[in-house]
């Protein structure tokens, strides 16, 4: 059942390919915003590169979010799949699943040319990378406990980000800290560690905050 | 058989009729001794207490800053407890018990956020310092807010109590890592002084009122609390039986 | 002329029934059938749900025999649509109980529960896909013992000509169908059915009829709500909802 759901996710993304990659497009322009608003020194970029990355990752995740579980929920196949496995485990860990796969995937691809742009130098790639790997599925995982409790709500974008950023706050710490402390030369695999403890830790519960949440939604 | 009367003890609060008996009857109880703690506690805070060597007369602030920064913890430890026993036993007073915390503990952390930065001027020569505490102190607001802005956005009231339970559990798993993701940039902020493993190293004289005022804010917490979840009851249960008795006296 | 049979809901466990059996000419006792041998494919005990806080309908007991077809009477806001998914399994009742004899030994899944086909008034089709795409994932979610692909599914709904169009290409009509056929998917032993006429033409309906006819022949059971009689060729019974709704209850 899981890799059917992925499947069809996929399969989605195939037949809607614009609407799937806005939020790659989203996070392109915020982080070429930064140097336009603040200033192009590659000094001071370079400096402020970690959080412009990963606030505009957390906005970039945060808008594929909305329609993560809503139009399964409005057209019904959430209660199909229901009835069929009696648990909405395997459902949501599929959702999150195809979720990091057409948000956080694209989006670390992307960095590899947005650092250049940021002056992130090459020897950091490897922190960055990391960061987000570990990182970004975090930030699906949480989020989709916040998607699942909207998802009865029309319209629910301000809402959802109103839940979830705050529980992004310890993911961007420890991901900006983890680039950050690499560009000025010190070990980073401390933060590193973080991020992967923060990592299991949301993947053994949120699947279940998230399918309990959709239940109560059905209701 | 002991276990049964214990269960019975359990049951009978989740009935809606019993817990507005006992919220009629204690809330304003609370209430007075509350506002009697605090007029004494505020009284030895500002005259008996002497002032500190450094601060001077500014930590008086303390007596009210300490005691809700510590609400403002434990009402959302109460709030996510209760929805978790909502959610486990499916008892429909513990959910409006939950709810009703929502909005206190976002007032205590408000108040905790304002004293804190008018405390900050004297100390620090600035309101606002993304000091460890206070930031935290500002992530418990947001998550306050999420809280509520969830609880209204739900139209079915059902829903959204269930909603908003796993939502404080969440949050719930969630305070330990934003503190100590907080709390691990270098903080400004002095070192806790009332609790330690040594005893406290704050003077007898400066301590006693902040336990009085603190188990005043615990008993004004429950007042509110009480009067809230009744509004709460008399309101979603408007067309029972019970309801009905009360409001013809 | 449903509140002449009136049965006030402080009755427990009494059932309303009103034959409508314009097809079948034998009137069978459902009681007498209810012996060990013959388990009710489905028996609903003292059932209360709630929408809101406000009881819909409490104390519903009834029991639905193989081969026999269900309708839920009751005007709108009394709850059918609830009760339906109440015995999907997706609502949760306040009180009582729903209890499973699955057709055949084997139609029990591992996790013991019945093969159920819900039509709700969400066609559970995803817009972006295609019909077959849409029907293929049901097949692969469900299973798909019927031994009919998901093409011939569409075809018996007679609908095989729009099988490649995104499902938000197609008319309320064409979609509905689409739905439907996934009953064909697989054998269930249950069919559950909220408004299923909804949008279909007369031919649509005719073929629904038919389909229906060959479930109950196979020993499974239809419940459904409609505003219009189906008449499935089948054993046929009805209840209305109003005659359980708690009176103190106000919508």
């Amino acid at each position: 059942m899981l890799i059917t759901v992925i499947k069809r996710d996929l399969k989605c993304v195939s037949h809607n390919l614009s609407s799937s990659v806005q939020p790659i497009g989203f996070f392109i322009i915020i982080t070429s915003l930064f140097p336009l608003a603040v200033t192009p020194d590659p000094k001071v970029l370079q400096g402020i590169a970690p959080g412009i990355i990963w606030i505009s990752a957390l906005l970039a995740t945060l808008l594929a979010l909305d329609t993560l579980f809503k139009e399964d929920f409005v057209d019904g196949t959430i209660d199909q799949m229901f009835i069929v496995a009696n648990s909405l485990y395997v459902v949501a860990f599929a959702r999150i699943i195809s979720h990091w796969l057409i948000s956080g995937l694209p989006l670390i691809l992307m960095c590899l040319i947005i650092a250049f742009m940021l002056q992130i130098p090459e020897h950091s790639l490897d922190a960055l990378i990391v960061s987000l790997l570990l990182g970004t599925p975090t930030l699906s995982l949480v989020g989709s406990i916040g998607a699942a409790l909207t998802v009865g709500l029309r319209y629910s974008g301000v809402l959802l980000a109103l839940i979830t950023l705050p529980l992004y706050i310890p993911v961007m710490i420890f991901g900006a800290s983890c680039i950050s402390a690499d560009l000025i030369g010190l070990q980073w695999s401390g933060q590193a560690y973080l991020l992967a403890a923060m990592l299991v830790l949301s993947i053994t519960l949120a699947p279940f905050a998230t399918a309990a949440a959709l239940r109560i939604n059905i209701n | 058989m002991q276990k049964r009367n214990s269960r019975a003890w359990f049951h009978r609060f989740g009935s809606s009729s019993y817990f507005y008996r006992i919220a009629s009857r204690w809330g304003p109880r609370t209430g007075w001794g509350a506002l009697v703690l605090m007029v004494t506690g505020i009284f030895m805070g500002l005259f008996v207490a002497p002032p500190d060597y450094q601060m001077g007369d500014s930590y008086r602030i303390i007596y009210i800053h300490v005691p809700t920064a510590w609400m403002s913890l434990s009402v959302y430890v109460l709030m996510a407890l209760a929805a978790a026993i909502g959610l486990i036993w499916k008892m429909k007073v513990s959910f409006h018990v939950s709810r009703a915390c929502a909005p206190i503990g976002a007032a205590f952390t408000f108040c905790a956020l304002i004293t804190g930065s008018l405390w900050g001027k004297p100390t620090w020569g600035t309101y606002w310092i993304w000091d460890a505490r206070l930031t935290s102190e500002l992530v418990l607001l947001f998550l306050y807010m999420g809280y509520m802005a969830l609880d209204k956005a739900i139209p079915d009231r059902n829903t959204a109590s269930q909603a908003t339970a796993v939502l404080s559990l969440v949050g719930l798993v969630n305070i330990p890592i934003i503190h100590y993701s907080v709390e691990w940039w270098n903080t400004l902020h002095q070192g806790s002084t009332v609790i330690r493993m040594d005893g406290p190293s704050i003077d007898a004289q400066m301590l006693v009122p902040l336990l009085i005022t603190t188990v005043a804010m615990n008993l004004y917490f429950v007042s509110v609390l009480f009067s809230r979840v009744r509004c709460e009851l008399l309101n979603l249960e408007r067309r029972t039986q019970w309801v009905r008795e009360v409001i013809n006296g | 002329m449903q509140s002449a049979n009136g049965k006030v809901s402080s009755c427990p466990a009494k059932l309303t029934m009103m034959r409508n059996g314009q097809l079948n000419n034998q009137v069978k006792d459902i009681r007498s059938v209810d012996s060990p041998v013959n388990l009710p494919l489905l028996s609903v005990e003292t059932l209360t749900c709630e929408r809101s806080d406000v009881a819909l309908f409490s104390n519903l007991s009834f029991s639905l025999q193989k081969s026999q077809c269900l309708r839920i009477l009751g005007p709108n806001g009394s709850g059918k649509s609830t009760l339906i998914r109440a015995i999907a399994g997706i609502h949760k009742p306040v009180h009582g109980s729903i209890h499973w004899n699955p057709v055949a030994e084997d139609s029990h899944s591992q996790t013991g529960r019945p093969k159920i086909a819900y039509i709700g008034h969400a066609t559970g089709l995803n817009n972006e896909l295609t019909a077959l795409e849409n029907l293929a994932f049901y097949a692969s979610i469900h299973g798909n013992l019927s031994g009919l692909s998901p093409t011939e599914c569409l075809e018996k709904l007679n609908i095989a000509h729009c099988s490649s169009l995104p499902c938000m290409q197609l008319s309320a009509g064409q979609r509905q169908r689409v739905a439907l056929a996934r009953l064909v998917l697989n054998q269930y032993d249950l069919w559950l059915l909220d408004e299923p006429a909804t949008s279909l033409d007369d031919q649509g309906i005719e073929l629904l009829l038919n389909l229906g006819g060959t479930c109950l022949k196979a020993g499974g059971g239809v419940v459904y709500c409609s505003h219009q009689p189906l008449n499935f060729r089948g054993e046929h019974d009805s209840i209305n909802l109003l005659n359980f709704k708690d009176e103190n209850a106000q919508c």
